[in-house]
């Protein structure tokens, strides 16, 4: 565009005053319009992607979900009315075992109807994430890591240390077995597992290989998981029409 | 230099306060907003940290567009 500036500052000069919209949305957004719903829409959409932060904040440039944002937000589809069901997707490397834990129970304990879906990857705390809500889904070509649970940052070189490990690591295995059809047995076989990744025990689950085990229930993409939602929604509202009887 | 350690590298290479410090959230009509300032002392959308999938469809508000807001919005 530079090599005719002639013909460019022709071009230009009658929206000068006017700074071109279409312009700058290509420029800032890569786009030139955005597609409009009609209706308010009675599904929210929970994204959990990057790193999940726990205590410590992470640097700006890393991705992050914080666990100060969702929280208030899923406070507040539980309170509001007009919300029906929430849709979770997932695209996570893991994180914080104490914050991931904290989002999973917040969402296993939401009494509107939920379904996940693990696009890209659902590493680490992303399992216990993915298996809270009431339906689960995974993308084919979507990975989930199960791999022990461990400390980075110094630690204190004491037998207590293992012990409170040992036991946070109890903490994940439990919520998962409960909230999902894997054994307990099957999923430490995965979490123990040699051989499968590099330098590291545990393994990577792939798509269907996830449902095969129990830990997700279905495999599929945003369709699918909108209308397992849907049909959830209508179970749960014929239920509480009649408890009103 | 190749350092081998198995400190996280925030521990050894601690991260500038002004770079926490750039990224702010606002409330934006209601929506949370992450935004980032820059040096026309414009707000920078970053992300949009609502569930409501109608407000990631708000045009004025996509990320990349820069906003000319107030400081009073800041919470």
């Amino acid at each position: 565009m530079t090599d005719n500036p002639e013909r460019n500052n022709a071009e230009e000069q009658p929206k000068e005053d006017k700074p071109s919209t279409l312009m700058e949305k290509i420029q800032q957004l890569g786009q030139t319009n955005v597609p409009q719903m009609t209706q308010d829409s009675k599904i929210h959409c929970l994204t959990i992607v990057g790193q999940i932060e726990g205590h410590l904040q992470l640097p700006p440039q890393n991705k992050t979900t914080k666990y100060e944002h969702l929280i208030p937000q899923i406070v507040a589809i539980e309170q509001n009315p007009k919300i029906e069901g929430v849709l979770v997707i997932l695209n996570t490397v893991g994180g914080d075992v104490e914050a991931g834990l904290a989002i999973s129970e917040m969402l296993a304990s939401l009494s509107k109807p939920t379904v996940s879906l693990v696009l890209g990857g659902g590493h680490s705390i992303g399992v216990p994430i993915a298996v809270s809500c009431d339906y689960s889904f995974i993308a084919e070509t979507a990975t989930m890591t199960i791999h022990p649970i461990r400390l980075t940052g110094l630690v204190i070189g004491v037998p207590q240390t293992f012990e409170y490990l040992d036991k946070m690591q109890e903490r994940v295995v439990n919520f998962v077995t409960k909230h999902s059809q894997i054994s307990e047995e099957e999923f430490k076989d995965l979490m123990f597992a040699k051989g499968n990744l590099t330098r590291d025990i545990g393994t990577n689950v792939i798509g269907i290989d996830a449902v095969k085990s129990g830990l997700i229930d279905g495999v599929g993409g945003v369709g699918e998981a909108m209308t397992k939602l849907n049909e959830l929604i209508d179970l749960h509202k014929e239920k509480n029409e009649g408890l009103v009887q | 230099m190749i350092m081998y350690t198995m400190m996280p590298e925030e521990l050894i290479f601690p991260i500038q306060q002004d770079t926490y410090e750039k990224q702010q959230i606002i409330q934006y009509n209601g929506i949370p907003l992450l935004v980032e300032k820059n040096e026309l002392h414009q707000y920078e959308v970053i992300r949009i940290l609502s569930t409501d999938p109608n407000h990631y469809l708000h045009a004025p508000i996509q990320p990349g567009t820069k906003l000319n807001v107030n400081e009073s919005l800041f919470s």
